[in-house]
């Protein structure tokens, strides 16, 4: 087989051409692709490009998650761990938890942390910091992703500090990336009934400019399978292609299924294997300026996540030590994925499995890869 | 079983089936359970008491056959028999003799024995409910083949006291009469506690420990008590043990 | 991703519909899933042209656990005792089917442990009891190594057993092969039958005109040159009796059984094996896609790849479950996903007869 004369659909053909011409994908030609059935013709589209920026590498990481408060004011309809204050589950991690739970973990070998939690207004940008520049001296050289936009936002309202000096000072305490949770989905129509309190798309973005424009690397979500529709997602897809035109701060995409037990979500289905194919296919297509497309494989399943890999995914996600939110949804992942484990996944999809971190230190720029 | 609070008087010896049979014949115990196959031996010289005995009804899961060949195939084969337990030997005897109609070569063997040299073998307790090292072609249970060829369960053991102590040690024996009962009560009330007891104290064994309780029976009711007789009367004819005619009972209660 | 120049040859071969033989076959494997996908799908276009996708309402009834066989990879014989000793009477069987029967379902599979002690009697009485009470519903019954397993209990052969079965009112008999490789079976079953064993019961089906399907249970420490030889156990059988209506592969998931310690396949493996399947066995119609090992999700995505239909609904399976794996379905959900796909879902019968089509 010869890319791209073997696309017999003749609309996803002339994607393909754009493709090798570096001509961006259209709106219409992602709506068309997410919603085709001809899904072996997408994954060659989004295979190929996969194989020109990254080879036959294929990522993984060895992680611990940092949850340090379910506390959150937002209590948005499409999570399953929020808490009020006074909750009889709510929790919040003194720096001395902290500690010690990342002493337990780097004990065990991880390359990076990677923290997120409640809006909790108790908290001071001085818990933070703290909170930083104790996992920066158990580990000096350990790579930390910290906070959504929406944290940030936060951080900065609480604080009465502009955004730019939250950022500054956390980069001090040693935040090296922003992990890319809140997206959600951008289109107000829909974040109105699944994230009412949240910030908006709009200003997420605009966190993100800002965090890009300080020099920090970002990755970007996108929540589906609850309540949107192609139009939501293409629309998501194109804000995030738009502020990488501009930034070019964006690392990973991370596309995630919406698990909706005990969330006040009513969902009916899971996502098929042609939906998950459809989706991260045509967000490779799409994102042609964005490097990284990541499937969490404990969100996915690791057979979906495996067979991603050659549809145009280049990283399954970390072997995650304490992973509350996924599982307070429903997900029927095991709960540990040891390294073995996940690099056999890749070796049997016949690539080659790389440890890294968020700011993947061994690849230059994109096109710099070999192709097989 | 696991909680002993001492009753007055009583000394409790824990051994092997074989070890204890021994013991009592000796009239070096003067009450213990006693293997089925051993009754002949000992009908002269004990009662039996009326109420308890450890029998399964159907498939029992720790004794079995395990085997190279079909059983139809065993015969003039050689069949391996531990020495752990008498009532399992003769229940395989009877059953390959007069329902299958096989002559196989029994050889003694250890408690758990290695097919090597063997085309089968009997395992039993414990052993039989551990995982095997090696593949067995065939697994044949035991107390499952018995009921559907004969139509009955099997008593494995009755409990027994030496005739020329009852008189002297009555208020004794009926002390620990009503141990037992407290016991069997227990197990009712509080199975989830011993049963993790027993698995913490026998990790090796894969098997659910609840449901093997589940298939054993304690109570000595008149369907059991003709199983028993006729365990008697096809060993006896066999002249696998000792023939015996009548079993005496306990009759203090 | 592109190919060197001599899988041209091959890759022209299967394009035109050409038998490819088990060198070849060896070869595919070594192809990207997607280019081997694409293959899988064309071959299935020309063996099944329609893009429907069928599904059968059915139950298995498991009448017995207890079991001489004891083999290491199940998690079910009373044995393993994961699931507590059991036998079902005529009764509970009857009242099974009846729950199948006012649920709309078709087919009732009668599968159970060799029991050491039951006959041809003990089977043809059982297919009896269900056949008289339901005249209408297909019994779509036992395996191979029951009936080898009937045969050598009753002294009888093979042809004599298959005939008793079939005047009870016994239909078809699935052709649960495993692993039609001896070296893997005199591991793992040495119990079970062999594989001429198996080959006799296709040939004994064959003589009594029932229709009959192989499987494949992957996955069990077997090499690639294993499993092409498995499947091509299977092709020699269907070009000498035409009565395979169907093939199954199914990953073997060594969780609570003896094989504990074997790496469970994945995905890839199991596509893989999917599309090798449909272009290797040129001569069966039917490719299911194994939903009840692989999930949904990819049994979905094996629709696109060479499988055609989607098997059993299965009110109730409990040799799978012994071991954890939790999946279970309704049609209504088949019926959604297919559609998903881009195919049209009827609902068929055992003969893959269409009953309704969902449009």
């Amino acid at each position: 087989m010869v890319f791209p004369e073997d696309i017999r659909n003749r609309r996803l053909s002339t994607i393909a051409e754009k493709v090798l011409n570096n001509v961006p994908a259209s709106k219409a030609d992602a709506l068309y692709m997410l919603r085709t059935n001809d899904i072996l013709d997408l994954g060659a589209i989004a295979d190929h490009i996969r194989t020109k920026l990254h080879g036959n590498i294929a990522y993984y990481g060895v992680n611990i998650n940092l949850n340090y408060t379910n506390i959150c004011e937002l209590r948005c309809p499409l999570c399953a761990y929020s808490c009020d204050e006074g909750d009889e589950n709510a929790f919040l991690l003194s720096i001395e938890d902290i500690e010690k739970r990342i002493r337990n973990a780097v004990s065990m070998g991880i390359d990076e942390v990677h923290i997120v939690g409640g809006l909790y207004p108790k908290l001071t940008i001085d818990y933070f910091e703290k909170m930083l520049s104790t996992i920066k001296g158990i580990k000096p050289d350990i790579h930390i992703v910290a906070f959504t936009a929406v944290e940030y936002d936060y951080f900065a309202k609480t604080n009465g500090l502009p955004l730019e000096d939250v950022f500054r000072r956390l980069v001090d305490a040693g935040v090296e990336a922003l992990p890319g949770g809140g997206a959600e989905i951008f289109s107000p129509r829909v974040r109105d009934i699944i994230a009412p309190k949240k910030i908006s798309g709009e200003k997420w973005l605009s966190v993100m400019r800002t965090a890009h424009k300080v020099g920090l690397k970002t990755n970007a979500t996108m929540l589906y399978n609850h309540i949107e529709d192609a139009e939501d997602i293409v629309d998501h897809l194109s804000r995030i292609r738009d502020l990488q035109d501009e930034t070019g701060g964006f690392k990973t995409f991370v596309p995630l299924q919406f698990h909706g037990e005990n969330t006040k979500i009513d969902v009916r289905r899971s996502t098929t294997g042609y939906d998950d194919i459809r989706i991260y296919a045509t967000s490779r297509i799409f994102l042609h300026n964005v490097p990284h497309l990541k499937a969490l494989w404990m969100y996915l399943g690791e057979k979906m996540a495996q067979l991603l890999l050659k549809f145009g995914v280049d990283d399954i996600g970390a072997t995650y030590h304490d992973e509350k939110v996924v599982h307070a949804a429903g997900a029927r992942t095991p709960d540990f994925g040891s390294e073995p484990f996940l690099r056999r996944l890749i070796q049997k999809a016949r690539l080659i499995p790389e440890r890294t971190t968020a700011g993947y230190p061994n690849v230059s720029t994109i096109g710099q890869k070999e192709s097989a | 079983m696991f909680e002993k609070k001492p009753i007055q008087g009583i000394s409790v010896y824990p051994g092997y089936p074989c070890v204890l049979n021994k013991m009592i014949r000796d009239g070096r115990l003067d009450m213990s359970p006693i293997s089925s196959a051993t009754c002949g031996e000992l009908s002269d010289d004990v009662a039996v008491l009326p109420q308890f005995c450890l029998s399964s009804v159907g498939y029992v899961g720790s004794v079995i056959l395990v085997s190279k060949i079909p059983i139809e195939d065993l015969n003039h084969k050689t069949v391996g028999i531990t020495s752990a337990s008498h009532t399992s030997a003769v229940l395989l005897k009877v059953l390959l003799k007069n329902y299958y109609n096989l002559e196989p070569v029994y050889v003694s063997t250890a408690p758990r024995p290695a097919l090597k040299d063997m085309d089968a073998a009997l395992v039993i307790g414990n052993d039989a409910m551990a995982i095997s090292s090696e593949p067995v072609s065939y697994i044949y249970d035991l107390g499952d083949l018995w009921i559907r060829k004969t139509g009955f369960p099997v008593v494995f053991a009755v409990f027994a006291v030496r005739e020329k102590v009852i008189e002297k040690y009555t208020s004794q024996i009926k002390a620990v009469v009503s141990s037992y009962h407290h016991s069997l009560q227990c197990l009712k009330a509080q199975r989830e506690l011993l049963v993790s007891k027993a698995r913490a104290k026998y990790p090796d064994i894969i098997y659910d420990i609840n449901s093997y309780f589940d298939r054993l029976q304690f109570n000595f009711d008149e369907d059991l008590k003709q199983a028993l007789m006729f365990y008697f009367a096809a060993a006896g004819e066999m002249g696998l043990i000792k023939k015996v005619t009548h079993l005496t009972y306990c009759d203090i209660f | 991703m592109k190919h060197k120049k001599e899988n041209s040859e091959l890759y022209h071969k299967i394009y035109e519909g050409v038998r490819i033989s088990p060198e070849e076959a060896l070869n595919l494997f070594s192809w990207g899933i997607i280019d081997l996908a694409k293959a899988g799908d064309m071959r299935r276009k020309m063996a099944f042209p329609t893009e429907r996708v069928g599904y059968v309402v059915d139950r298995i009834i498991n009448f017995t656990n207890i079991c001489e066989a004891a083999c290491a990879f199940c998690a079910f014989h009373a044995r393993a005792n994961l699931v507590g000793p059991y036998e079902l009477t005529h009764n509970d069987i009857r009242r099974k089917v009846e729950e199948l029967v006012d649920a709309g379902g078709t087919q009732v599979m009668l599968q159970g442990g060799l029991h050491p002690d039951y006959t041809l009697n003990t089977y043809v009485d059982m297919v009896d009891s269900v056949k008289k009470r339901f005249p209408e519903i297909y019994l779509h019954s036992f395996s191979p190594a029951e009936l080898v397993h009937i045969s050598r209990k009753s002294a009888l052969p093979l042809n004599v057993v298959v005939k008793a079965l079939k005047d009870a009112g016994l239909d078809s008999v699935p052709g649960a092969s495993d692993l039609l490789i001896d070296r893997i079976r005199a591991k793992v079953s040495p119990g079970k039958i062999t594989v001429d064993e198996w080959r006799d019961v296709m040939y004994a089906l064959c003589q009594n005109e029932m229709k009959s399907s192989a499987t494949m249970t992957y996955g069990m420490g077997e090499t690639h040159e294993e499993k092409i030889d498995h499947l091509n156990v299977i092709r020699d059988v269907q070009d000498e009796t035409g009565i395979l209506q169907a093939f199954i592969p199914w990953s073997f998931s060594p969780a609570k059984t003896r094989m504990e310690d074997m790496l469970p396949a994945t995905a890839m493996d199991y596509l893989q094996i999917l599309a090798i399947s449909r272009i290797f066995l040129d001569n069966i119609t039917h490719i299911q896609a194994g939903w009840l090992t692989e999930g949904l999700k990819l049994a979905q995505v094996a629709l696109t790849m060479g499988a055609n239909d989607m098997g059993g609904v299965l009110m109730e399976e409990v040799v799978v479950k012994a071991t954890g794996i939790k999946t279970n379905t309704s049609d209504k959900e088949l019926i959604d996903i297919i559609k998903n796909a881009g195919k049209i879902p009827v609902q068929r019968d055992s003969r893959y007869r269409v009953i309704k089509e969902w449009g």
